[in-house]
């Protein structure tokens, strides 16, 4: 045991590992930053999200270590597959029907030391289940057996998890989801056929979200219903200063402390935003007060930092020479860009709000676990690669 | 295609596509990192201008409230005045969660809530309970009516001191009446208008730019919270307090006149009446007021009239306005008291003018006409003056014109002189409309040896920010209209309408003053076509006095308009039932405070003296002296050595032994203060004036006593 972590560390991916910690030790820092003032205001003490946070990236490491040191076979048991379904599928009915909605959307469980999203363990889940199918099927397609292997099951397992996901209803949670588990399979499709049909078909599925936002800006689809909050989102997406005091009001105190900070920052510490005015700047919204505090350039920097571990993931993926290993780095490279870019849409106002948090830098257990898990994988991956390319030498 | 060169191909391709997927993601970074430094440098976005949005989210002009002046009674006892109260709201909903405080109301809590606040608020149990378990359950928070708004500070201690999370309170600022009923149209009302008390009525009003002050600004760029964001520059200005007004109203006449008009108002229920009592040398008026009038405090009764009828309205006066057709006549040489006439009615222009008894009493003397009010004799007075002459000595008495009061609103009069039995109508008081102060005016010259002196209401206006003077008042004498020898020779007639047996006003005699009156029955006009109402009733009852009559001090004007029953008295017992406790009460008074002041006396030191000398010698000087405890020797005096007090003032001496409370019923709160503080007793004083009760009774022990409680009235 011993020895094989030993041969793990010696194969060890640092350009992995060093964004991750950093990011994790900027985001403790941020998120005291960003909490503390507020702690103070409700008469708290002002260590408590820092505190927590900490605990967080302890448990987020340990997470990371566990999947980097199982063994990558571990994942595509039957076991572990059908096992994975019904723990997520629990989970999703369980914040559904017992719990108490907030905003209208079910989708966390509040344990002591924190809240559980099912929707975020889903997202590793589905990447490891569809990398398993892909695989297979690839694997199937050699024997030109594509046509005799169209099992549809593991689909429909997927497509409730999915489903699930929407009715909690979690429309974030939902395209996140779908758009790992479609960016997957388009990797296999382009394996397949072609790497133009693939690029066709995301042509044709970037082209209708666009179409899509295009024609709910003049139609709303759910006025009057209970859902309405959620085209309200869409229309501060649109026009934040129309709806500046009511569902605006995040994205443009974002602003407001973007252009605060300007290049330079106003300085660790010296938010004015942070401080009442944008709602919990400790989450979602805490690179709009790194940018008012650390400026643009500031937050370039951990931009380049979250860039380059997405895009050494996908590196990774590239150089795989195992379908299976190959899939799981795209899928959970596409997790952590599009979780990124949620995020990131939602603070500049290029997307609509959708409640994502910024990987290791928002305050919150629930994601910092998931993606250290995630990460661990890719780790466990890389070590292996690198050990397969030492070992030719 | 083997299988080999097959899995080759779907590796090449998925590469290709994973490089694909790889640039596209970085490409996407780049626009999201240029879309920062967008915002960032350019701190624009839609054509909004960030930074100035910003600079307006942060810029917090705090207004620094002023304190609205105090408007006080001759004595400085406050009659409106500046408090704050609080409105009570309850938070209801679950969502109200800080940082995982609750912040509503449990239901857990819901009952002792319910009972703290009905009991503090005097509303019911039940009505309470009701407002807390509202039918639509999605309600943020609720307020609990007129019983949560106005609450005072003391009542929110209360309340908060039952520690039930989910009862708020909001400060707002109010306007405080400790007297309630009181000169309420002349001193008038302020407003919480936006946050900012604004005067709508009476002094409020007219002193309103004297009394708002001006509210003080700090700009400092704030946070959410009202903390100022760290390293922006604060711009200040102090606020600047109201100034405060002092007024002639003495507070006990105007609370004494406000009972009697309140009794006379229950008892004969007149629509309108009005009375005025003035210092005749000065022209202060001590005290004023009318029916219907309002509760300053807690409004009851504002909804009735707005009107300050002693200036605002208009009227024709009737008989009493004979005092200066008779004035008038007797200082242009032509009034013969002893000469004759024909009383009952009189022609003029083929139109009659009547007196109030058509058959008349035959041949009488015009000193008669005045006795008995007769019309004819005024009319042929005025015919013996002519036109031109009375009509100039209704100018000279100021009316026609307005006094100037600095109340708002005040209007000038009118009057019918085109045609000879308009103008002889005038002389008894008709066709002519004066405000009430315009009479007093009038009555001064007669009261005051010729000299007319203008009535005045605010004594002078003080900036308590350096105690500067803005306004001060001084007697203003607005005319000579008649000579020494006319004043007494009209002051002796108006003695005689009380002390001749022909008098019309022998219902105003007094014990122990010579008073002199003219009594009026004034016609109303219809509001609809010409002529007058009819009826018993459907008159103006008056009654313009002066005591003492032969050099008076006081004038004392009452009005009663349409009274619905006499009850079994006549028209005369009514109004004194009114003029007479009231003329009687600031003759008194002004006794006491002859017989006592001047006579300053400075304040030796007693301490530790013989009780027996200091008494004497405190005593001596004119100091009222109340000893507490029974020892020989003083060991504390309420007034410090070198200190000067008036002659009638108190001084409370204190002694060793045992301490018995002294009998109060009268004090006044500053004497009530000195002894609370000698004694060490926590004083609580309700209303204002004078002590009426006390908690402690008076020669009861006060050892273990920590606290009085007063009425003052």
């Amino acid at each position: 045991m011993i020895k094989k972590i030993k041969i793990k560390l010696r194969y060890f991916d640092f350009y992995l590992f060093i964004p991750y910690i950093i990011l994790c030790l900027v985001g403790t820092v941020m998120v005291y930053s960003a909490s503390s003032i507020n702690l103070s205001y409700a008469g708290m003490t002002t260590n408590f999200y820092l505190e927590r946070q900490l605990i967080y990236v302890f448990l987020g490491l340990i997470c990371f270590s566990l999947t980097m040191l199982l063994k990558l076979a571990n994942f595509t048991s039957k076991k572990f597959i059908i096992g994975g379904f019904w723990i997520i599928a629990g989970l999703l009915a369980y914040a559904k029907f017992m719990t108490k909605a907030v905003n209208g959307a079910n989708g966390w469980i509040n344990f002591k030391l924190f809240s559980l999203q099912p929707a975020e363990l889903c997202k590793l889940y589905l990447v490891l289940f569809v990398a398993q199918i892909l695989a297979r099927r690839e694997y199937f397609s050699l024997d030109n057996k594509i046509g005799g292997y169209r099992n549809w099951k593991p689909w429909l397992l997927v497509a409730i998890l999915l489903i699930m996901i929407l009715i909690e209803p979690d429309l974030g949670g939902f395209a996140i989801n779908l758009t790992i588990v479609s960016l997957m399979i388009l990797a296999n499709t382009a394996a397949l056929k072609s790497v133009k049909q693939a690029f066709s078909w995301l042509a044709v599925w970037a082209g209708t979200i666009i179409i899509l936002l295009v024609v709910l800006r003049k139609w709303n689809p759910v006025a009057g219903t209970k859902y309405t909050y959620m085209y309200s989102r869409l229309t501060a997406f649109y026009n934040p200063f129309k709806v500046a005091s009511d569902s605006g009001q995040q994205l443009i105190n974002s602003y407001y402390a973007i252009s605060n900070g300007g290049l330079f920052g106003l300085g660790l510490g010296n938010s004015i935003q942070k401080r009442g005015y944008l709602p919990e700047p400790y989450t979602d919204f805490i690179l709009a007060v790194t940018s008012e505090e650390l400026g643009a350039i500031g937050v370039a920097c951990i931009l380049a930092l979250i860039c380059w571990l997405t895009l050494r993931m996908f590196l990774i993926g590239i150089r795989a020479k195992n379908t299976y290993s190959a899939l799981i780095c795209y899928g959970i490279g596409t997790f952590f860009a599009v979780e990124t870019f949620f995020n990131l849409g939602a603070v500049t106002g290029l997307l609509p709000i959708t409640g994502v948090t910024f990987p290791f830098v928002s305050y919150g257990g629930s994601s910092m676990l998931v993606l250290s898990l995630a990460l661990g994988i890719v780790m466990n991956i890389s070590i292996h690669q690198r050990q397969v390319k030492f070992n030719k030498k | 295609m083997n299988k080999g060169k097959k899995q080759l191909k779907h590796q090449k391709n998925r590469k290709i596509y994973g490089i694909i997927i790889f640039f596209i993601a970085a490409m996407i970074f780049i626009v999201f990192i240029g879309r920062f430094f967008y915002i960032a440098i350019f701190h624009s976005i839609d054509h909004v201008d960030l930074k100035q949005k910003v600079a307006q989210l942060y810029a917090s002009k705090t207004e620094i409230k002023a304190q609205r002046g105090t408007i006080y009674d001759n004595n400085d006892q406050p009659i409106a005045e500046d408090t704050s109260t609080y409105k009570i709201y309850v938070i209801l909903s679950k969502s109200a969660v800080a940082f995982g405080k609750r912040q509503y109301l449990a239901e857990k809590d819901k009952a002792k809530a319910a009972k703290v606040l009905s009991k503090n608020l005097g509303i019911s149990y039940q009505s309470v309970r009701k407002l807390l378990d509202p039918v639509n359950k999605d309600v943020y928070q609720v307020e609990l009516g007129n019983a949560g708004k106005n609450i005072s500070l003391e009542t929110k201690q209360k309340i908060q001191a039952a520690h039930i999370t989910g009862i708020y309170f909001k400060p707002t600022i109010a306007r405080l009446y400790p007297n309630g009923v009181f000169a309420s149209h002349i001193i008038g009302l302020a407003e919480n208008q936006n946050g900012k008390l604004v005067g709508v009525m009476g002094l409020e009003q007219a002193f309103n730019q004297e009394l708002a002050g001006k509210n003080g600004v700090r700009q400092v760029e704030k946070d959410t919270k009202g903390t100022p964001i760290p390293g922006s520059k604060v711009k200040a200005r102090a606020a600047k307090n109201g100034d405060n007004v002092y007024t002639t109203l003495d507070t006990r006449l105007q609370t004494y006149l406000e009972t009697l008009m309140t009794q006379a108002q229950d008892r004969y229920h007149p629509q309108e009446m009005t009375a005025i009592l003035m210092k005749a040398k000065t022209g202060e008026i001590l005290a004023a007021s009318q029916r219907p009038t309002f509760n300053a405090q807690t409004k009851k009764g504002l909804t009735k009239i707005w009107r300050n009828i002693l200036v605002e309205d208009s009227y024709e006066p009737g008989s009493t306005m004979k005092i200066f057709t008779v004035a008038a006549a007797i200082n242009s040489g032509n009034f013969n008291a002893n000469a004759t006439f024909k009383s009952g009615s009189f022609q003029i222009d083929g139109k009659n003018v009547y007196d109030w008894d058509r058959s008349g009493w035959g041949y009488i003397t015009y000193q008669d006409a005045f006795i008995r009010s007769s019309n004819v004799g005024m009319a042929h007075l005025e015919q013996q003056m002519g036109a031109k002459t009375w009509l100039s000595y209704i100018h000279k008495f100021g009316f026609l014109k307005k006094t100037g009061s600095k109340m708002p609103n005040e209007v000038a009069g009118s009057i019918e002189y085109k045609y000879p039995i308009e103008q002889a109508n005038t002389a008894f008081g008709q066709a002519i409309n004066v405000t009430a102060l315009q009479m007093m005016q009038g009555f001064s010259a007669i009261a005051n040896h010729g000299k007319m002196v203008k009535p005045y209401l605010v004594k002078k206006v003080v900036d308590p920010n350096n105690q500067k003077v803005i306004y001060q008042a001084k007697t203003k004498k607005v005319g000579q209209p008649i000579s020494s020898q006319t004043a007494s020779q009209v002051l002796s007639l108006m003695q005689d309408v009380v002390y001749n047996e022909d008098g019309t006003g022998s219902a105003f005699k007094i014990n122990g003053y010579k008073i002199g009156v003219k009594t009026g029955t004034a016609q109303i006009s219809k509001t609809q076509g010409s002529g007058y109402l009819t009826g018993a009733t459907n008159y103006i009852f008056s009654v313009a006095g002066v005591a003492p009559a032969n050099n008076p001090k006081y004038i004392l004007y009452v009005t009663m308009k349409q009274p619905t029953t006499f009850s079994n008295s006549t028209s005369g017992q009514m109004l004194a039932t009114v003029f007479n406790p009231m003329m009687q009460r600031a003759l008194q008074q002004s006794a006491e405070s002859t017989s006592q002041s001047g006579q300053q006396v400075k304040v030796k030191n007693w301490t530790d003296k013989s009780l027996a000398t200091a008494k004497k010698n405190l005593e001596g000087a004119g100091l009222e002296v109340t000893v507490i405890g029974n020892g020989s020797r003083v060991v504390q005096q309420s007034i410090a050595a070198g200190n000067t007090l008036l002659s009638g003032e108190r001084i409370i001496l204190l002694t060793t032994g045992t301490k018995t409370m002294p009998d109060l019923t009268g004090w006044s709160r500053n004497d009530v203060s000195a002894l609370a503080e000698l004694l060490n007793l926590k004083v609580k004083f309700t209303g204002s004036g004078y002590v009426v009760s006390q908690s402690i009774t008076a020669n009861q022990a006060l050892t273990g006593q920590k606290e009085l409680i007063v009425k003052l009235k």
